[in-house]
């Protein structure tokens, strides 16, 4: 990653333009505003457009501040994923992937499988062994860093389209 | 003892959303997802340029050199604002 390099107003306001889109940001706000979010859920008697008997509502929060104490250095994480309407024996697909900025790790569980839902929900477990450290004396000092990333999809692509995924992002340091 | 703590990667918007703009309102949409996230100019300023390229420094960098007089309201909006989609699940880790 470069620093960031110093821009002219003139050339931001381009690059802005550039990025944002004119088809959907038509002018660039004439100055700074407090960004605002407001997130719901789309109700699934409003996804009548899509004709799809169920959807994906939800596959866990993004975890992105993740803390826990690992034991013998394998970590253990829960995946959810919530379908609506809430039938039982729907069946997903889920797929993981392990990517690693630095370290080493092991994703001990399989890397994709099937499962049925529950009542519209099942979760899998994900196991991940940290590996390869080098106990550094400084405390505090990074280790391994990654990511873990879960897809899910239906396995029957006419019962739902989409996919939902769950990420957690991760860093192993010796405190 | 060893502890698992967060990190930052260079944030991505995730594949499949839908933007909208409407009375000055930004409405994302993932119909897959079922996400839907209400949003002003500005929050989706931002996603706009989660392309995955750019650190949250970088974009803290670009909107201050464009709005120099919000330059330390910039730097802290952003990392919230990140932290926020992130959340909503409309950007991946990068």
């Amino acid at each position: 990653m470069t620093a960031p390099k110093k821009l002219s107003r003139r050339d931001a306001i381009k690059l802005l333009g550039a990025a944002a889109g004119a088809t959907v940001l038509a002018n660039l706000p004439s100055k700074w505003s407090t960004p605002e979010l407001a997130s719901g859920v789309l109700p699934v008697h409003a996804q009548t457009s899509f004709a799809y008997p169920y959807a994906f509502r939800s596959c866990g929060d993004f975890l992105f501040d993740y803390g826990g104490i690992a034991l013998n250095g394998v970590v253990s994480w829960d995946f959810p994923v919530v379908i609506a309407p809430s039938d039982s024996g729907i069946e997903l697909d889920y797929s993981i992937s392990l990517t690693i900025a630095s370290g080493s790790a092991t994703l001990l569980s399989a890397s994709n499988g099937t499962v049925s839902t529950i009542d519209g929900t099942v979760s899998i477990p994900v196991d991940l062994q940290i590996t390869g450290f080098n106990w550094h004396a400084d405390a505090g000092a990074i280790l391994s860093l990654g990511r873990v990333l879960v897809t899910w999809v239906f396995r029957d692509p006419s019962l739902g389209g989409g996919n939902c995924t769950r990420q957690i992002n991760y860093w192993w340091h010796e405190d | 003892m060893n502890s698992l703590s967060s990190l930052t990667l260079n944030p991505k918007k995730c594949a499949g959303f839908l933007i909208e703009q409407m009375d000055g309102e930004v409405v994302l949409m993932h119909p897959g997802k079922n996400i839907i996230i209400h949003s002003n100019e500005t929050a989706a300023l931002i996603w706009q340029l989660c392309d995955g390229s750019k650190s949250v420094d970088d974009i803290i960098e670009l909107l201050s050199s464009a709005y120099p007089d919000a330059r330390e309201q910039i730097a802290k909006d952003v990392p919230e604002t990140v932290q926020l989609l992130r959340k909503q699940g409309a950007l991946d880790g990068g």
